[in-house]
């Protein structure tokens, strides 16, 4: 039986994450015997790292070993149901003894942190982005490559270059790992019920280069989602339109954050149920909120909502369209591509039968008056136009406000946005 | 995350005395070779010892060095009672330097050996021995092994 002195209780809010036992240890009137049993623990590992061929290591590496047993301590003491079952095994066992125990959960948690991470990238979002994957790849095996432990239990090795939304882990070690992979695994499961074409769309309204830049994923999907249930229309999509974020602007802008937080909250739900997401991912989601209620209350107080809220944007058939004043299809062929049209269910098919079928600007003005599309629909078409092809449009209509059919002036007017959205 | 731990109350684990008595022990076998040492030498020895590992920065939890260069060297033909302490305070000295500057590559053992077979091959002479140190450093650095330092 140890001689620490029993105190009442640990107090928890006293205790640091990342240096769990130095702060668990700080409480501790009698620290003196800790601190002996310590070093006779880095006596040893010391010994263990030379080899048993040095008595000596440089003081720098001592340290490091000295952070890695506090480390493991920490974790062994974190793995108690309560902080007063912690201090009595310190009272009751030799320090030496809890820290095998700490390796060996740290051991556990290795294996299965990598079939956890296997599970993962089977699983994994399709995205062009290098930095998901390859972190989630690459990244986290290097680590698993080159973690010791024995000497180096605290070391993450691995810069971690997704940035996660919830923000990096405030920890060390297997302990960042852990909490990192969770992250990304809850983030992952919640943008996987989205299709990874509308996903990119949305990225690509950010900028096409978004596959090269160290990004967050789920910002955008979640607020896209949230943003479309908060308009009444179908999440799944991810197709906001500049119409549909001055309605957000519009309903945010009374609002105080804690509003915010609760309607952000309540269409999450929505999302969940529409897009069958696992509770594990809303529920990281939720932790998410407030941070992007704060975001949300600032860009609307500085009208900035379209920084968060990105409309999609379709860079491959910006630059594969092409069309002239000839080359019109023949009637049937019209007729057939009208009804496909007319049949099609989203808009990415609709958007994929026009620019693969027309080449000319008289049929596609006469097939945009005919397809009965919805002003949201029109919008996304304007903004994968080419900018003649727009003003080629736009010059059918010299004075405007004069419209034979309806169609005619939605056309008008998502020409006057995307023109005044170029022009912004 | 060792701040608020000072590692160097390690240095504690090991006392002057407990050194002092150690080299003092040494004198049973050195006196048959004509080498003592009084217990102030051995002091000043063990305060070298604590000045060197402070120098080169580094930290020892177990003793032996001194023992194991008393051990190395007491039956050389190069050394008297009148050089014994001051050539002891000196090879404590380049041990420690040579330990950092092969960047921790060489065993203590193989260390002593070498710097023992350095010391005889040239006649006693310390400064020889230290030139051979900065070579070793070199040879090391550039990627070879002891095994691979060409003797001169």
């Amino acid at each position: 039986m140890k001689t620490i002195a029993i105190i009442p209780t640990i107090k928890e809010e006293l205790l640091r994450p990342n240096e769990y036992f130095l702060s668990f240890m700080e409480q501790l009137p009698q620290q003196n015997q800790i601190q002996t049993e310590l070093l006779f623990i880095l006596a040893k590992q010391a010994d263990r790292y030379s080899q048993g061929k040095s008595s000596s290591i440089p003081l720098d590496k001592a340290e490091e070993i000295m952070e890695s047993i506090l480390f493991v301590l920490g974790v062994q003491l974190k793995s108690y149901p309560t902080t007063t079952q912690a201090l009595a095994q310190l009272q009751e066992e030799p320090l030496e003894s809890l820290y095998k125990s700490g390796l060996q959960l740290i051991q556990k948690k290795i294996t299965s942190l990598k079939r956890f991470q296997k599970q993962l990238i089977r699983n994994l979002l399709d995205t062009p982005n290098i930095y998901y994957r390859s972190t989630i790849i690459d990244g986290i095996n290097g680590f698993f490559q080159l973690y010791q432990p024995q000497f180096t239990a605290q070391k993450i090795h691995i810069t971690a270059d997704y940035p996660i939304l919830i923000g990096r882990p405030q920890l060390d070690g297997i302990e960042f790992i852990e909490q990192y992979l969770q992250a990304i695994a809850a983030e992952n499961a919640f943008c996987i019920r989205f299709s990874s074409k509308a996903i990119h769309h949305l990225l690509c309204g950010l900028t096409p280069e978004y596959t090269q830049i160290p990004l967050n994923l789920l910002e955008p999907v979640l607020l896209s989602a949230i943003g479309l249930t908060l308009v009444h229309q179908s999440c799944a999509t991810l197709n906001l339109t500049n119409d549909q974020l001055i309605q957000l602007q519009q309903f945010f802008l009374p609002q105080s954050k804690e509003e915010i937080l609760q309607s952000l909250n309540e269409a999450l739900l929505v999302v969940k149920r529409a897009m069958n997401i696992p509770q594990s991912a809303i529920g990281y989601a939720q932790s998410c909120l407030p941070k992007l209620a704060k975001s949300i209350h600032t860009a609307v107080s500085m009208n900035t909502l379209n920084q968060l809220f990105l409309i999609p944007s379709i860079p491959e058939t910006k630059v594969e369209i092409m069309f002239s004043y000839e080359d019109r299809m023949d009637n049937q062929s019209y007729q057939q591509l009208l009804e496909n049209i007319l049949q099609a269910d989203t808009i990415e098919e609709k958007l994929s039968l026009i620019f693969h079928q027309i080449s000319s600007i008289p049929d596609l003005f006469d097939l945009i008056l005919e397809a009965e599309f919805t002003s949201s629909e029109l919008e996304s078409i304007v903004s994968v136009l080419p900018d003649p092809v727009r003003i080629a449009l736009l010059s059918q209509y010299p004075n405007g406000g004069y419209f034979l059919q309806e169609n005619e002036q939605l056309l008008y007017q998502a020409l006057q946005k995307e023109r005044s959205h170029h022009e912004s | 995350m060792t701040r608020h731990f000072d590692i160097t109350i390690m240095k504690q684990m090991l006392t002057n005395q407990q050194i002092v008595d150690e080299i003092l022990a040494c004198n049973e076998y050195t006196q048959k070779n004509g080498l003592s040492l009084s217990p102030q030498q051995a002091l000043a020895l063990a305060n070298t010892r604590v000045n060197s590992l402070k120098e080169t920065k580094r930290l020892e939890w177990k003793s032996g060095i001194i023992e194991q260069l008393i051990d190395a060297f007491y039956d050389s033909p190069y050394i008297s009672l009148d050089n014994y302490e001051d050539l002891l305070h000196d090879f404590i000295t380049i041990f420690y330097d040579l330990k950092n500057n092969t960047w921790d590559t060489i065993s203590d053992e193989d260390l002593i050996a070498f710097m023992k077979h350095t010391f005889h091959q040239y006649h006693g002479t310390i400064e020889f021995l230290i030139d051979e140190t900065y070579r070793l450093s070199e040879h090391i650095h550039a990627g070879g092994t002891l095994q691979t330092f060409p003797k001169s």
